[in-house]
């Protein structure tokens, strides 16, 4: 059975296009404005952001209310938007190490170099429905006062790099892959490049991401492969491109990005001394449950090189980025 | 959400749900009593995972979710509740868990060991030897032991069923091969109250001794994959390990930290230090309110590494090997098939009329089954050896097939000597039995030879396979008896430790023939014969059927 098409022409396209709109457009209840879709659904937003790979919290707001809440639909909307600007210019390459940390997790050291920030989170409360019915009492007005942190402790040394110190970590020769391929603008054709893998799956559903782990890591075809995670980090980063006239690096604003170090013990007949390897996962946004909440998600297939300097090109637009967002994969390591 | 029972008919229970209230706890009491359940079956059958319907918690999946539960169902009010996490009482999780229990079921929190009647822990079992009448909650991400040798759920279950763990002894056997001592370093399996393979969720060595013969009683939940298991109090649990290599604990050789203790399980405190991975205990030891004596007496200090013991040391030490089995004496046959059939499809019996043994009769006119072998009957006397001859697609292989089990018979009866005295029909038997056969009495050598092996283990661990399901417990031994089970003199060259520790998938095709690979002292071996052998018909069709004599200690081949 092929699909024969639904016929019936103009008048049935309207009259769904009609049936669509007056249950979205004229539901009995007060209207959704994008401001409040931004600041009351915030990670709704973050998640459309990311999936659709361009970082304009209106933008995916409008996009969250047309698709009813859908955020696989807005995506697409957003996505299907982007189709129609033009890139204006090229980010620069970002140093992860210049993070200015908000949350930072190492869950496999008990005392790592550094702070252990919670930040804010769920991950360590009891998630117990609440059933409010009024609005809670307004906020204090003045805030809790913020512990004053260091600078080192914004900016602490990586779990990795204590591993590395302990020469417990095996390194991989970096891959070329200097410029990173563009999903958006060039088909990736198998073996498709790493910078390729890696802005796919940070484009990627969230709920396939999460599949996608829990099948490699208890899937049929496959040994029980649960890698550990090392460290989790969330903050914010600059970006930059360069001047149209001078041609420097010029720092346009700062975006949120989370990113995870995952540790997998290496074993195994080809093993000639005891080690580890890292690899690191990528997603960027304000508040971004992906990383943080399934952690192992962000390495389905093992781990990669050692943390890579990261890079990709987004481009920019005065009211909004697109995505640096990466998350990292790689074959299997080897060594 | 609360529910008043005065009236018994359905307006009546619905009007007296409060709706507006909130639920009092984090289980309503049906989902508590389905996990007790499964909890007290857990209790009466050590080391069996029980599966039960695992409710979602207000915490994430992987997170203590199954331990969370089984905690929550057997807490009550006038308990005291202590939740550590890698033996850390301060870790978030713990506290977030701690705080969740204690909120919801209003107990008493204690970090205190002695104190605590339900410690729920992720990773550890607490330093302070606990008492009768206290509870271990462990916390499981992965219950199933054999999963990373089996990854068919189906097959572990039939292998727990049947006590069949060879392939579990021979991934140990494999990983001293390769690397010289058990690299298992978290989850050890162990052997509880001799009859099942547990995995002993992610705690260290050095906590494994320390389940055996436990005053109290350990309940392992698992919420992701749904399973409570248990081992009650006074349980056997026996580390797997080789009866000549001794089983190890980890050694970081060296003194905490903070108290000074060499006696307890040490976790890496930077710089090149250590501290007590249990903070409590380390606590206790700085406060001097801690039984050092009692505690150093429980501690695995006998299990120290000890490389003089390992199994380099260990492969030339003489073991005695097992008695061979002797067969009846003065038997006529070894192996007697009468009348035996195989029918692929509908039919049975009535899908024979009109076929026959030449070419181009195998299918039924009657109901369109395949014919492969219809009243096929011989025996085989002790050391004789036959041929059954036919062309191809005769039914030969087929009926070799049907003979070891690897396919049912639609008709006919089959009797071994080594079964009963020859008085059983072999074919009645149910799977476990003749999967037992094919350890000890049985052996098939395949055209190819690599569909008898198992390529993901080396030419030594498909040795090592069936020695261990005959029972074999003696890693000298195994290593031992290849080299005398092996017939081709090449192997007996000083190399074949080296070819030995390959995967027959990377040896000669020649090299990977069962004619090299042996049953344990098989009373009947089968055998197609390697494509280069001499052949006795001039067709590529023979299958020849060999019985060897019961003295051998290598089986004679045809």
């Amino acid at each position: 059975m092929g699909y024969s098409g639904a016929r019936g022409g103009l008048a049935a396209i309207l009259a769904a296009e009609r049936l669509v709109r007056e249950e979205r457009d004229h539901a009995p209840a007060p209207w959704a404005s994008t401001e409040q879709i931004t600041s009351r659904f915030r990670l709704a937003v973050d998640r459309v952001q990311g999936e659709a790979g361009l970082f304009h919290e209106a933008t995916a707001a409008d996009a969250f209310r047309q698709a009813e809440g859908d955020t696989l639909e807005a995506a697409h909307l957003v996505r299907a938007h982007r189709s129609t600007l033009p890139r204006l210019a090229v980010s620069e390459p970002v140093d992860p190490d210049e993070m200015t940390v908000l949350r930072r997790i190492v869950p496999a050291h008990r005392t790592p170099d550094g702070p252990q920030l919670l930040g804010r989170t769920t991950d360590y409360t009891g998630r117990r429905l609440e059933r409010p019915d009024a609005p809670p009492p307004a906020a204090p007005a003045v805030p809790a006062e913020a512990p004053l942190r260091a600078a080192e402790q914004r900016h602490p040394a990586r779990f990795s790099a204590l591993l590395r110190s302990l020469d417990l970590l095996v390194e991989h020769a970096p891959e070329t892959d200097p410029e990173p391929f563009d999903v958006t603008r060039r088909p990736a054709r198998p073996p498709a490049p790493r910078s390729a893998v890696l802005a796919s799956m940070a484009r990627a559903e969230t709920g396939a991401l999460v599949s996608l782990w829990y099948r490699s890591i208890l899937g049929p075809d496959g040994d029980v492969h649960e890698v550990t995670l090392g460290e989790v980090r969330h903050g914010r980063l600059p970006l930059r491109v360069r001047h149209p006239h001078t041609g420097n690096p010029v720092e346009i604003g700062r975006f949120r990005a989370t990113e995870t170090e995952a540790i997998e013990d290496l074993d195994g007949a080809t093993r000639t001394a005891p080690g580890s390897t890292s690899g690191t996962g990528w997603c960027s946004g304000t508040t971004s449950a992906r990383p943080s909440r399934w952690p192992t998600s962000t390495s389905p297939a093992a781990a990669s090189a050692a943390p890579a300097r990261w890079s990709s090109s987004c481009s920019s637009r005065p009211t909004g980025s697109t995505p640096p967002g990466s998350w990292s994969t790689s074959s299997s390591p080897t060594t | 959400m609360t529910v008043t029972t005065e009236s018994l008919d359905v307006d009546g229970l619905l009007a007296g749900i409060d709706a507006a209230a909130a639920p009092v706890g984090i289980l309503d009491e049906g989902g508590k009593r389905e996990i007790r359940r499964a909890a007290l079956t857990a209790v009466c059958v050590p080391g069996y995972q029980v599966p039960f319907g695992s409710r979602e918690m207000p915490v994430a999946r992987g997170w203590g979710s199954g331990g969370l539960q089984v905690t929550l169902a057997v807490i009550g009010a006038d308990d005291t509740v202590k939740v550590i996490d890698q033996g850390d009482d301060a870790g978030v999780n713990a506290t977030n868990l701690r705080r969740l229990i204690a909120d919801s079921t209003g107990c008493a929190q204690s970090a205190d060991s002695r104190e605590a009647t339900i410690v729920q822990t992720r990773h550890r079992v607490p330093e302070q030897p606990l008492a009768q009448g206290q509870v271990l909650v462990l916390q499981v991400p992965v219950p199933e032991p054999l999963r990373g040798v089996q990854r068919s759920v189906a097959e572990c279950a039939r292998m727990h069923a049947e006590a069949d763990y060879s392939t579990m002894w021979v991934s140990l056997y494999e990983d001293i091969v390769r690397n010289g001592v058990i690299t298992r370093s978290t989850g050890y399996p162990v052997l509880v109250g001799g009859r099942y393979v547990t995995a002993t969720t992610p705690i260290p060595r050095w906590d494994v001794p320390r389940l055996h013969r436990s005053a109290h009683l350990n309940l392992f939940g698992a919420g992701r994959e749904k399973r409570i298991y248990a081992i009650p109090p006074e349980t056997d649990v026996e580390p797997l390990t080789f009866d000549d290599v001794p089983f190890e604990v980890e050694g970081a050789d060296s003194r905490c930290v903070r108290c000074g203790a060499d006696d307890t399980f040490l976790v890496d405190a930077g710089h090149g230090r250590f501290a007590c991975s249990d903070t409590e205990w380390c606590a206790r030891v700085a406060d001097a309110d801690a039984d050092l004596a009692g505690h150093r007496a429980a501690a695995p200090l006998a299990l120290l590494p000890d490389p003089s013991r390992r199994a380099a040391a260990i492969v030339d030490a003489r073991v005695p090997e097992p008695e061979p089995r002797d067969l009846p004496a003065g038997a006529e046959w070894t192996v007697l098939v009468e009348g035996l059939g195989k029918v692929h499809g509908p039919g049975g019996a009535a899908a024979v009329p009109g076929t026959g043994p030449g070419p181009g009769t195998a299918v039924s006119p009657a109901t369109g089954a395949i014919v492969a072998a219809w009243d096929v009957g011989f025996d085989v006397a002790p050391g004789e050896a036959v041929g059954l001859i036919g062309e191809s697609g005769s039914g030969k292989s087929t009926v070799l097939r049907c003979i070891v089990g690897d396919e049912r018979a639609t008709a006919g009866r089959l009797f071994l000597s080594a079964v009963d005295g020859g008085r059983t029909d072999v074919l009645t038997l149910d799977g476990p039995a003749r999967r037992r056969l094919r350890i000890a009495t049985l052996g098939i050598v395949h055209q190819d030879p690599a569909d008898g092996l198992a390529l993901n283990v080396s030419a030594g661990g498909n040795i090592a396979e069936r020695l261990t399901a005959a029972g074999w417990r003696s890693y000298g031994a195994i290593r031992r008896a290849r080299p005398s089970c092996w017939t081709g003199s090449r192997c007996r060259s000083p190399a074949w430790t080296t070819r030995c520790a390959r995967s027959p998938a990377a040896c000669a095709s020649a090299c990977r023939s069962r004619r090299r690979w042996p049953p344990t002292r098989p009373c009947c071996c089968s055998t197609s014969p390697p494509r280069a052998s001499t052949r006795p018909s001039p067709r590529e069709c023979s299958t020849c059927c060999a019985a060897c004599s019961p003295s051998a200690t290598s089986p004679r081949w045809s």
